[in-house]
């Protein structure tokens, strides 16, 4: 597939500058505001909420040398407002302890774990994963990953469209969405996470379908184990592996053919994906007698009764109603030529399986959260076709100052509705449209 | 020129010292951080009882720092809970080494709104650092729920 940077797009050195410096510029904003977050308390501490489940692994693992949770149970509740253990569940079949979340947060934090863990017996502080310099450099690790989703993306942006449209894109993506929200604020959540999981997905299924080597089949394999491992449902953007560049009917089976060809290197990545997942699915054994489990007690799918509309357009949670900027990414779909033409059947059909299976869940506005939180991980997919619509609008002089002026607007809002929820005027969930526009603009 | 002159550049050889002499600023300036003395870590906030005392809620394991100087300090727990189980044992280490098991109730004050007041005397350390570490860890489970014990206000005994 060949890819052309938009043309119209004379990038001037500025805005190549600019481009260069965004991933650091969006790292110290992003300091700038965890920084802010804790120092204002607008929140309590960085490892909460689902962020303890995700990180648990490693202060059990690691801190307690106990992987069966049990210490960490019985030193319950590392200073929680809670009685109970947080976020793991005694499994009936076995008494076993088993986490709500899967682990490949933990694995992506350990570097950070393991920095804190270090400087805690430095300084002689409690060695319990919950202390001061865990809460705080752990609860970090979502803004890295953030950053490095950004670098990724630009890198993957780069190579098909101008330095002017992926700097939009980029802004646009960031800070008109609820990225910048999971990079800082729930920093310890997963959706960060599979951000830069799924942005590096996108770069190397790009280089392994143009020039497959050993290595990248491995990159490959492991890129796709841990973004199962981190949330299992997020297995289904592995599809656009074998959909890269299906536009037809006829595509996929070409596709087909030229896997049985590289039929050796499938295999590697499949294995790297596998040595990735296996401990998980040991875990789930271990604990529950199966395989595979719901960790989750609380509930299940309901796949009869999916929230389509809530999920995408509802005052309450509806993705396009507190990112509305990523509305442009449908036009975005029929206008995008080229390698972001060839993505546009794997992406709706990907977003399509994740907006249901979103939608079927138990609780489909996923809990507390600023936006919806779900498509948080696809964001490096809608990015495509911001980018693509950007492009094309680039190339109109006399429709670009009004999209521009709509981005900018829509953009602001969002950052604006952002801080509006981290200082808690807007509730953080089951809003209401009376309490919205009670809220809006407001400053208090 | 020797080859290793040649393959690094004098501005990357500052900036590597530069940040050598950060990090081991850092380093020296948090082996032994002077904000540790406010520092604590597993309790819930402060709270007043009905007769004015302060205590927090433990949860299972807290941590507070004691001056190094410290020849001894006083304990002030209870159980506040009126039913089993019993008996809680807080266990009180410094510097990770343990220091003693306090039990409640204590036969003498079996009732569970009463202080049991416990003075321990702690063992000089070896350490250079300004702040010792006392962990407390409370098992106090009942079905399935973890109650923590009331820790009040801690006294120090410096020389």
């Amino acid at each position: 597939m060949t890819s052309v940077p938009a043309s119209g797009d004379a990038t001037a050195p500025v805005i190549r500058r600019a481009l260069h410096y965004a991933p650091a510029a969006a790292a110290a904003l992003g300091l700038l505001a965890y920084g802010s977050i804790y120092a204002w308390h607008l929140s309590d501490r960085p490892i909460r909420s689902d962020g303890v489940s995700y990180y648990e692994y490693l202060p059990a693992w690691i801190a307690d040398g106990d992987p069966t949770f049990e210490t960490l149970a019985l030193d319950c509740c590392a200073g929680y407002d809670v009685e109970e253990p947080v976020g793991i569940h005694r499994r009936p079949e076995s008494g076993r302890w088993l986490a709500v979340h899967p682990m490949g947060v933990a694995v992506l934090m350990l570097p950070f774990f393991l920095v804190a863990h270090v400087l805690s017996w430095w300084s002689n502080l409690p060695r319990d994963g919950f202390s001061l310099y865990y809460q705080y450099i752990v609860g970090a690790a979502g803004l890295a990953y953030f950053v490095a989703g950004l670098v990724v993306l630009r890198r993957v942006l780069r190579l098909h469209f101008g330095d002017g449209v992926v700097l939009a894109t980029l802004v646009a993506i960031t800070f008109g969405t609820n990225l910048f929200h999971y990079a800082v604020f729930d920093s310890t959540f997963s959706h960060a996470f599979s951000f830069f999981l799924i942005a590096s997905l996108l770069l190397l299924v790009e280089d392994w379908w143009t020039a497959p080597t050993l290595r990248r089949s491995i990159a490959l394999g492991v890129v796709s184990g841990l973004i199962v491992l981190v949330r299992h449902t997020n297995g289904v953007f592995l599809a656009i592996v074998p959909c890269y560049g299906v536009s037809r009917w006829s595509d996929l089976a070409a596709n087909g053919a030229r896997l049985w060809h590289r039929r050796r290197l499938v295999m590697v990545t499949m294995a790297a994906a596998g040595v990735c997942v296996l401990p998980q699915l040991l875990v789930y054994k271990w604990a529950s007698g199966h395989w595979i489990v719901n960790s989750y007690p609380e509930g299940s799918f309901s796949f009869a009764a999916p929230h389509l509309v809530g999920t995408m357009f509802s005052v309450e949670r509806g993705l396009f109603f507190w990112s509305p900027v990523l509305l442009l990414a449908i036009p975005g779909m029929f206008v995008a030529t080229g390698w972001a033409r060839g993505l546009v059947a794997p992406t709706v059909g990907v977003l399509a399986i994740v907006t249901y299976l979103m939608a079927s869940w138990f609780m489909w506005d996923l809990g507390a959260g600023f936006g919806h939180r779900g498509y948080t991980d696809a964001l490096s997919l809608f990015a495509v076709y911001l980018a693509s619509v950007f492009a094309w609008t680039a190339r109109r002089p006399r429709l670009a100052p009004w999209v521009a002026g709509a981005v900018v607007l829509l953009v602001a809002l969002s950052t604006f509705q952002m801080w509006q929820y981290w200082n808690g005027l807007v509730p953080m969930e089951h809003t209401t449209w009376t309490q919205y526009r009670a809220a809006f603009l407001r400053l208090r | 020129m020797d080859p290793i002159s040649r393959r690094i550049s004098p501005t990357a050889l500052t900036r590597a010292l530069l940040a050598a002499i950060v990090v081991l600023a850092a380093a020296i300036y948090l082996h032994d951080p002077p904000w540790v003395a406010d520092l604590t870590d597993g309790f819930r906030p402060w709270a007043v009882d009905a007769s004015g005392e302060r205590f927090r809620w433990t949860t299972g394991r807290g941590s507070f720092f004691v001056p190094s100087d410290a020849t001894a300090m006083t304990l002030k727990v209870r159980s506040h809970k009126r039913f089993p189980p019993n008996p809680i044992a807080i266990d009180v280490r410094v510097d990770d080494r343990p220091l003693t098991v306090i039990t409640l109730p204590s036969p003498l004050e079996p009732d569970p709104d009463t202080w049991v007041v416990t003075r321990i005397p702690l063992p000089r350390g070896r350490s250079s650092r300004r702040f010792r570490r006392v962990d407390l860890r409370v098992r106090h489970w009942m079905e399935g729920y973890h109650l923590g014990v009331h820790l009040g206000e801690i006294a120090f005994e410096r020389p």
